[in-house]
């Protein structure tokens, strides 16, 4: 996934460019206004190809700003309870490129759904969901419910509240300092959470690596698998957690005080740590498998 | 029958239970007639297994799949098949090759023709495998044996399998709608899907009780349902 910051670079480079071009060419048009809104209404973006910025504000205003080829056509109707803003190809035309910032009240739930399309959210507090073909997502922010899909594009999220259902083909997943239920998967890339405060999770990747480095509750139910990746999962030394760890060509190793027992040769592992409350389901059919406290850290690979 | 005796059957066969573990077991069969069968059968099936001559596919199959590898894994340094093999002590049995050829065959007539770019077809006439399918053994206990793993297989996933075959269908129709980057993701992941599948296969071959290869192979089918679901929605542009 290409980074936070390349998409800052990007953004701002893109806007750079537009003001120079949008005076000096033809075929820009340019929207900017600000539309009153009244809370419980949900904002719904619809945009083809380009970028998307979302950010929170303490007013009860949308400020609309948008510059897109004239091969698309830009339109904003406020029908009560939905805003929607859409930036779509024109009927029978195809092409062009288009970048529209929204500034939208924190409280306002946001539905986007994109083409190609690089879409950045931030200070929104309140149900997001996103689905984009290609494009790269990141989110700061976030609560209730998030819900992101990408076909060929990399999500990223931050200090999100909420219950998290994260989905790419081709890309990596990964979360930062997020706290709720998590479900994410991909084919083809990594899932990595970092800072993560959770009682559920649903981790799963076909041919990547995955890291879980994060406060895992005492209570909790969580499930992590690769096919052809490694998985590193970081274990307090006072946690209450059954953890049970399959494999079928890989290797286990834990960096735990805790003795793993081995049930069944080379297949199958077990370690109580406190109590057991919390169960923990580990799976990686030939990748290796790795257990550490975060206090300790991660040895390096041999 | 108990499943959570069922569940054990493997570890009895295999000898990785301790013997308390095995006492109990033991008592359990002796009250159990269904249990005691299904016991016999995992160790015919195991028999039969071991029984016969190993075969690895051949080096040509291993060169089909890389070639049609993702860049991501093709940037990897080139990887001696044979000795990741040994190391990772996998090898497989003819019988095990062709039952993964099977299932993809069953599970994956669409991603084929996907790669290939050939023409869409009907349903009926699906075009050859990706990959070409070991020549059997002349031996008739072989086709017992993949017939018992494919029951198997057919048993358990036989929704999943009908729900892959129907969404391939779809999306052969539509395919000319997914733009040509989108396509060749959605090919990639396909192939890899498959190929995870062919090992969870194998695998099912070399261990046929293993709960955790079961689960894991029905998880990797369920993975590909959502995948082309997803290809679906695209090519009828609903994103």
């Amino acid at each position: 996934m290409k980074h936070h910051g390349m998409l800052r670079t990007t953004l701002a480079l893109a806007a750079l460019g537009l003001l120079l071009a949008a005076s000096a060419r033809a075929g820009r048009s340019d929207h900017d206004e600000v539309y009153p809104v009244s809370e419980g209404t949900r904002l719904i973006v619809e945009h083809t190809i380009g970028t998307l910025v979302i950010i929170g504000w303490d007013r009860d205003e949308i400020h609309v700003d948008a510059a897109y080829d004239d091969t698309q056509e830009f339109e904003v109707r406020d029908r009560g309870l939905r805003f929607m803003v859409e930036l779509l190809w024109r009927h029978g035309m195809s092409g062009g490129y288009g970048d529209v910032e929204l500034r939208i009240p924190r409280w306002m739930p946001v539905d986007v759904t994109g083409h190609e399309v690089d879409v950045e959210i931030e200070g929104v507090e309140a149900e997001i969901e996103v689905e984009v073909v290609g494009g790269d997502v990141f989110i700061v922010g976030g609560r209730e419910d998030v819900r992101v899909r990408s076909v060929h594009g990399g999500i990223e999220v931050h200090d999100a509240i909420a219950d998290l259902d994260l989905s790419s083909a081709h890309e990596d997943v990964e979360l930062r300092d997020c706290t709720g239920e998590v479900r994410a998967e991909t084919v083809n890339g990594d899932i990595r959470m970092d800072g993560m405060k959770s009682s559920a999770l649903d981790i799963e990747t076909t041919n990547g690596d995955v890291l879980v480095d994060g406060d895992l509750a005492a209570d909790g139910g969580y499930y992590v698998s690769t096919h052809a990746g490694d998985i590193d999962v970081s274990i307090a030394s006072d946690a209450d957690l059954t953890i049970n760890i399959d494999t079928y060509h890989g290797s286990v190793e834990s960096l735990l005080e805790t003795e793993l027992e081995e049930i069944r040769e080379g297949k199958r592992y077990r370690m109580v740590l406190g109590d057991g409350r919390g169960r923990l389901d580990i799976e990686s059919f030939q990748g290796d498998v790795r257990l550490y406290d975060p206090k300790v850290g991660r040895r390096k690979r041999g | 029958m108990e499943n959570a005796w069922t569940e054990r059957i493997s570890d009895y066969v295999d000898g990785a239970m301790d013997a308390a573990e095995t006492a109990r077991f033991e008592e359990r069969m002796a009250e159990d007639p269904e249990l005691a069968r299904a016991v016999e059968d995992v160790r015919a099936l195991v028999s039969d297994a071991v029984e016969l001559d190993g075969i690895d596919p051949p080096d040509h199959l291993w060169e089909s799949i890389a070639a049609q590898l993702p860049p991501r894994q093709k940037e990897a340094p080139v990887v001696d098949l044979t000795a990741e093999r040994e190391r990772r002590g996998l090898s497989f049995k003819s019988w095990q090759a062709i039952a993964a050829a099977i299932t993809l065959a069953v599970l994956s007539g669409a991603t084929g023709w996907l790669l290939r770019g050939a023409p869409p077809v009907p349903d009926q006439e699906l075009p050859a495998m990706a990959v070409e399918t070991p020549t059997a053994p002349d031996d008739e206990d072989w086709f017992g044996t993949v017939d018992a793993v494919h029951a198997r297989f057919e048993d358990d996933n036989a929704h999943l399998a009908e729900s892959i075959r129907e969404l391939e269908t779809t999306l052969r129709a539509n395919v000319d709608q997914l733009d040509e980057e989108t396509r060749a993701i959605v090919e990639d992941n396909l192939v890899l899907i498959d190929l995870a599948i062919r090992d969870a296969m194998a695998a099912l071959g070399e261990d046929p009780e293993s709960e955790y290869v079961r689960n894991h192979l029905a998880s990797i089918m369920k993975r590909k349902v959502r995948l082309l679901e997803d290809a679906t929605r695209l090519s009828r542009r609903e994103i």
